[in-house]
């Protein structure tokens, strides 16, 4: 026998050829996009919607996409309640499905390699790499991803969410001051607010635009005056307010008949009620969530926080027997405030000893001969209330303290009561109490 | 006919031994009334602290308390009694004038709107801003107009009939607290103000007030107790009064610019306080009878008790802060009213 070693070498070559050109050719994608998907049972929901959206067709021949594809299952738990019905609204499904698509052909090694991916829908996608690699919080393998002609379809558990219209749909349950469960699916679009801490707050947070009504307290600021006034909380024009055609009504805690008549009318009502510092400062925080406006909020809060901190921190160093003792009179003699009150908190953290602290009622009439015995170091007077001459002038007065030093001052009641300029009248008690720290 | 002048001068006698009690009464409340308070102070320190006033006596006495002390005494308590007082005295005097006038146990110093006008008044006042002197001149100015409008229009072919006096004073004050609830819904930051003299009090009384007030009292009480024959005469209806020889129409235009002038000026420095001159008036009826010629005198003391008693309570009940003293008046006043009210029955006059 005589071999012809040549000969076998040669077919034993082609042969590896062969198999390896198969081998290769096997491993190869030979099917595109569409195809790859029509195939897929588990995908068979997207390519419903990608071809009733029109998208499909809209798809360059010619350019690789990267497909983020939800599952059936996917669809299934897509909140249709929140965004509504997928078929509802055919542009926001095409906006939807497009934020699913990248141009280009990236593997999930690829995109776990990149921090942000931007869809043909003009968002980008979030992607991050702690534990497995996840887009925005929806876990995507290799196992399951599948290669192209023209792409990759990289299954994913959930129907991703565009931030804009995350944003927009925040699908919140408050419960509010009355009490109440609030539930507010969208941002609001046509604000009407009975309660002018609400109006002075929502502008603060630059989501002025979205007011269309306010009641006749709210006059603060100016271009609050412009919106048409409905009335006030207790004494409600009902049909002028539900001609403003609001989506949300905010109000005081305490207007039960107002709240009652507008829900019966369908309007979503939020009651508002702050007593605290905190309790503003959480209200800018939420009003931020609720009108889409976090970061204006987040960054009023921070300023807020900030001149607080920095006068709490000088009041904690001040012992107590050197604190500054304050009467504070409302529009009527001698008739004060207590710690529960806003103005009393904002008195007790500017450093200064209410008088009347720690009565029992919480607008407390004081005698005048005890506010004389109490002797206080510093008199502020609500700006509407009577005139510094005439305090200065009444009986006995002259033997107290404020007086003989003439710290007797005036403040507009707007910057002691729970709104974002609390802060400012926070200041001005803390520079007439401790005028040579705080200049 | 001995035994008659014997019988009166007992009557007399007793009369006078009564005022002498009420005036000892009254001493002795207005004493209490410079003592307690928020801030205590003792029955001995107040005498000194008074006594430290008069020149030469007061020389000699040397000061063992706090400064503040003077100051509570002298500043806010002596002239904060003597309003009081002098409101008491004012409605409830008043109050028996015009119990007299109408002969209805109903009747009291408000009855002809006075009240509503002297809130409406002031309540204008507060809301155009006015300066803060001119409140209580607006409040007399009004609670007066408001009697001469309400006797105006009551007044047919130069008679005046109780009956359409009494109804045409409530029609206007239904009216002026009609204004007065309008503009309180209109000026909501000035409201408190307001509520101020609708439930009245002494909290803000000083010195201005007894300077106010003194004048009208020092003219008006005399007249009353002028007057007291023209009263008694009325209680037998006014026929018999113009038969006895009083000119009844000018009586009764008498009493009521005393009316309009008297409690004008007590609303316009302690807002409207309720109930002193309805009941004030009966209980002393209860007490000396229907004469006005001891009911008068007699009111001048049980309402400056009153008036001093319920405003030391309005200040300690919830000391240091105060309640208005109208609520005292209604609160601890008319359980007590109704109470004498049922024991005696005796006749009232009418």
């Amino acid at each position: 026998m005589n071999y012809d070693f040549k000969k076998i070498g040669g077919v034993a070559l082609v042969a590896v050829i062969v198999l390896a050109a198969f081998y290769l050719y096997d491993s190869g994608p030979d099917q595109d996009i569409s195809e790859a998907l029509a195939e897929n049972t588990e995908l068979s929901s997207l390519l419903l919607a990608l071809e009733a959206s029109g998208l499909m067709d809209g798809l360059d021949p010619g350019t690789d996409y990267t497909i983020f594809a939800p599952t059936n299952a996917a669809f299934t738990n897509y909140d249709s309640e929140l965004y509504g019905g997928l078929y509802d609204d055919m542009g926001f499904l095409q906006s939807l499905l497009s934020y699913h698509v990248v141009e280009g052909k990236h593997s999930v090694a690829d995109i776990s390699k990149m921090g942000a991916i931007s869809t043909i829908e003009g968002e980008s996608i979030v992607v991050s790499t702690s534990g497995a690699v996840q887009v925005n919080g929806s876990i995507i393998s290799a196992d399951s991803q599948m290669e192209c002609k023209n792409g990759y379809i990289i299954p994913v558990g959930e129907v991703l969410i565009p931030p804009t219209v995350e944003e927009t749909y925040i699908d919140m349950t408050i419960v509010d001051a009355a009490g109440r469960e609030v539930y507010i699916k969208k941002v609001p679009e046509r604000i009407v607010t009975l309660a002018s801490s609400a109006t002075e707050t929502l502008y603060a947070i630059n989501a002025g635009d979205l007011l269309v009504g306010r009641d006749k307290y709210s006059v603060y600021p100016e271009e609050a005056q412009q919106l048409p006034n409905v009335g006030s909380g207790s004494a409600l024009a009902l049909e002028e307010t539900l001609n403003l055609n609001p989506d949300l009504v905010i109000t005081w805690y305490f207007s039960t008949t107002a709240i009652e008549s507008l829900e019966q009318n369908g309007i979503t009502v939020l009651a508002i009620g702050p007593s605290s510092v905190q309790g503003v400062l959480d209200l800018i925080t939420l009003f931020g969530e609720i009108c889409g406006h976090s970061a204006d909020a987040e960054a009023i809060v921070g300023d807020m926080q900030s001149t607080i901190d920095n006068i709490t921190s000088y009041v904690a160093s001040i012992p107590a027997e050197d604190k500054v003792k304050v009467f504070y009179e409302l529009s009527t003699n001698f008739k004060t405030v207590n710690k529960s009150t806003f103005t009393g908190q904002l008195m007790e953290m500017a450093g200064g000893i209410n008088i009347a602290g720690e009565e029992g009622t919480t607008y407390p009439m004081l005698s005048s001969e005890w506010i004389i015995d109490q002797d206080p170091d510093v008199i502020v007077v609500v700006s509407y209330g009577v005139s510094l001459d005439e305090v200065k002038a009444r009986d006995g007065w002259d033997s107290i303290g404020a007086v003989i030093n003439d710290k007797v001052y005036s403040i507009e009641s707007n910057l002691v009561s729970a709104t974002p300029r609390m802060v400012l009248g926070l200041e001005q008690f803390a520079k007439w109490f401790y005028p040579e720290y705080f200049v | 006919m001995q035994d008659i002048s014997k019988y009166y001068s007992g009557v007399r006698h007793k009369r006078l031994m009564l005022l002498v009690g009420l005036s000892i009464i009254l001493f002795f409340v207005a004493v209490v009334g410079f003592m307690v308070g928020p801030v205590f102070i003792s029955p001995g320190v107040v005498l000194k602290i008074l006594a430290s006033q008069i020149p030469k006596l007061g020389d000699g006495i040397v000061q063992t308390w706090p400064n503040t002390y003077n100051t509570i005494v002298l500043d806010v308590r002596l002239p904060r009694v003597i309003v009081g007082m002098l409101v008491g005295i004012g409605l409830s005097v008043a109050g028996c004038g015009m119990q007299g006038l109408f002969r209805n146990p109903m009747a009291s110093p408000y009855v002809s709107g006075i009240s509503s006008g002297g809130a409406f008044g002031a309540a204008l006042a507060v809301n155009i801003g006015a300066i803060y002197y001119l409140v209580p001149l607006f409040a007399f100015v009004f609670s007066s107009a408001t009697v001469f409008l309400v006797y105006t229009i009551s007044r047919v072919r130069g008679k005046v009939s109780m009956e359409t006096l009494l109804l045409s004073g409530i029609a206007v004050a239904s009216f002026f607290s009609a204004l007065v609830s309008l503009m309180m819904y209109l000026s909501a930051e000035k409201l408190e103000s307001i509520v101020f003299w609708m439930m009245g009090g002494f909290w803000a009384s000083g010195w201005d007030e007894v300077i106010i007030l003194l004048p009208f009292l020092v003219l008006c009480i005399p007249i009353y107790v002028f007057l007291s024959r023209d009263l008694n005469a009325l209680l037998l209806g006014e026929q018999d009064a113009q038969d006895l020889g009083i000119n009844v129409e000018a009586t009764k235009r008498f009493i009521l610019v005393l009316t309009a002038l008297l409690v004008g000026a007590c609303v316009a420095v302690s807002g409207t306080i309720g109930f002193v001159g309805l009941i004030i008036p009966h209980i002393t009826r209860i007490i000396v009878g229907p004469d006005h010629k001891v009911l008068i005198p007699a009111c001048i003391f049980t309402g400056g008790i009153f008036m001093i008693l319920t405003d030391i309570i309005a200040r300690m009940i919830i000391q240091p802060s105060e309640l208005p003293v109208g609520i005292i008046t209604s609160l601890f006043g008319v359980p007590f009213f109704l109470y004498l009210l049922r024991r005696r029955k005796t006749s009232m006059g009418w």
